[in-house]
């Protein structure tokens, strides 16, 4: 064990996890610019509108908890089906003649 | 009858004359020893003397296929990585030698005569020319979605946090009377990342390829019975409970764009990462982009699905008797687990100290989804946050650490093969 050199290990370690942190920081800086620089250069026609529309939808209210909750009781009010009886019956024609269904006017008529 | 009998007859006679000639002029051969030859050559003839190690590996592969099967631990690497060690411990078959490969080297001349080499020495050529880990990297670049890692940045912190179970490991390796190049490959074992440490070790310490390949997936099967505990214990009942804002929907050309960035910056930096990074980006780039679709799903399907036949055969391969039975794989199993565990804390804890500082709190239970092991311990951190809030979902948030794990060791792996290679 005293044979290790312990230096170079600690170097190893902290040069690692230093390097891993800072390689990964910059990358967390990096997404940021280049969403900003994509978002940037996207919203900026539209900022003005975006004012307008703050005073009625913010990022807060409804929270996506409430906009659920609100979804499924619209779906619940529109679109509910009515209750029915689930009985199927064959109901009985009263008048089983009608010329609407007399076969004699769909058959050729031969005179002879 | 007669007729049938005559003709039968006829062809003996026949069939007589024919080799009359030929054994005349025969070598005489002694059937004993034809026998003697044929029953010494036997597997079950091989096994007992200085092969009965086999035996042990033979059952240990057995209980790994039945992990594998009926325990369902991480099945589509852990089948063939069993098969691969059943076939290589089956005396006389001549399927792998580790010979061929000895010194870190591959002895090319003993390539030469193809009856010497079996099969599996032709299928660990990719292993050691580092081809399957980078292949496998690229259908998990095409499977994984950076999304909930582009919504919120930070994750990246939790992602580095969970590599601390790497370099700590990498010292008790050390303490624990490994060299340098394998206490590297031994502490890679905390990334939970299969293809990182089967890519390291394949560099730094390929004698101890098959405990490395098989304790990095094992402990990623059991990702759900070591972090849990471990997460339960570092943090309160209330911060489990911690509720996250919902992430931002990420556009399409930065999804685009984010391989494209990772790969020049992280390789200009640390170019001995270049490979895993890159391969991971490429697939990545593939499935984002849109337009070679084709190619996206042949590298998250077939491509991957080949390749992870051959290196779980020849990973399994390489853990014969000599290289297995010994303390060595004893210590490399136990250093495996404290990797785990403490690349599990890391997350935590550095979770628990950023919501010191932010507004927006985050659940310190995705920190543990830093050890990479995709998605397995991103639906860890889902679990146990449900149990404490059965309303909380944590899963996309917990996969934005999970991918920068991902990263996170194969960064580390970079700077240990930088260091070490």
């Amino acid at each position: 064990m005293l044979a290790i050199n312990w230096g170079f290990a600690l170097l190893v370690t902290v040069v690692g996890m230093v390097v891993v942190f800072l390689l990964l920081i910059v990358l967390i800086w990096i997404i940021n610019l280049q969403t900003s620089i994509i978002h940037g250069s996207k919203k900026s026609p539209k900022r003005v509108e975006a004012k307008v529309d703050s005073a009625v939808t913010t990022e807060e209210h409804p929270t996506p908890h409430e906009q659920a909750a609100i979804a499924m009781a619209m779906h619940l009010y529109f679109d509910a089906h009515d209750e029915e009886p689930h009985v199927i019956t064959i109901q009985e024609v009263a008048r089983r003649y009608s010329p609407w269904s007399s076969k004699i006017y769909s058959m050729r008529n031969f005179t002879k | 009858m007669r007729q049938i009998t005559k003709y039968l007859l006829g062809m003996a006679a026949f069939i007589g004359l024919f080799f009359v000639p030929f054994a005349a002029g025969a070598e005489e051969i002694d059937l004993a020893e034809k026998m003697t030859k044929f029953v010494n050559d036997t597997g079950f003839a091989k096994i007992g003397g200085e092969n009965w190690t086999c035996i042990i590996m033979i059952l240990l592969s057995c209980v790994l296929l039945y992990l594998a099967i009926v325990k369902k631990f991480e099945p589509l690497l852990l089948l063939p990585i069993a098969f691969g060690m059943l076939l290589s411990n089956l005396p006389g078959a001549g399927m792998f030698h580790a010979e061929f490969f000895e010194g870190g080297q591959v002895h090319w001349e003993s390539f030469r005569n193809a009856s010497n080499a079996g099969i599996l020495d032709y299928l660990y050529l990719g292993v050691k020319a580092g081809l399957y880990p980078c292949i496998i990297f690229i259908g998990v670049g095409a499977m994984t979605d950076f999304g909930p890692l582009l919504a919120n940045p930070k994750s990246f912190l939790l992602g580095a946090a969970a590599q601390i179970g790497i370099f700590v490991t990498f010292l008790g390796a050390l303490a624990l009377g490994f060299t340098f190049p394998q206490a590297s490959s031994i502490g890679i074992i905390g990334g939970a990342d299969g293809p990182t440490a089967i890519y390291l070790t394949s560099k730094l310490a390929p004698e101890l390829l098959g405990p490395i390949a098989i304790a990095a997936y094992s402990y990623m099967a059991l990702v759900p019975v070591i972090q849990p505990p471990i997460m339960r214990a570092l943090t309160t009942k209330k911060e489990r409970e911690i509720v996250m804002t919902q992430l931002r929907k990420v556009s399409k050309t930065e999804k685009i764009i984010f391989p494209i960035v990772v790969t020049i910056f992280v390789s200009l930096l640390l170019p001995s990462a270049a490979s895993l990074i890159g391969c991971l980006m490429l697939g990545n780039l593939m499935r984002e982009c849109g337009v070679v679709d084709r190619l996206s799903k042949t590298v998250q399907n077939e491509l991957m699905n080949i390749t992870v036949i051959f290196l779980g055969i020849s990973v399994g391969a390489t853990a014969t008797a000599d290289a297995f039975l010994n303390f060595q794989t004893l210590g490399i199993l136990c250093l495996g687990v404290i990797a785990f565990g403490l690349g599990t804390a890391g997350g935590v804890l550095l979770a628990k100290f950023m919501n010191l500082f932010m507004k927006n709190k985050i659940n310190p239970l995705i920190g543990s989804a830093g050890v990479s092991a995709v998605p397995m311990a991103a639906r860890v951190s889902q679990n146990v946050g449900q149990e404490a809030n059965p309303s909380n979902f944590l899963l996309m948030h917990a996969m934005g650490p999970n991918v920068a794990g991902v990263i996170g060791s194969a960064v580390a792996a970079g700077i240990l093969l930088s260091f070490m290679g």
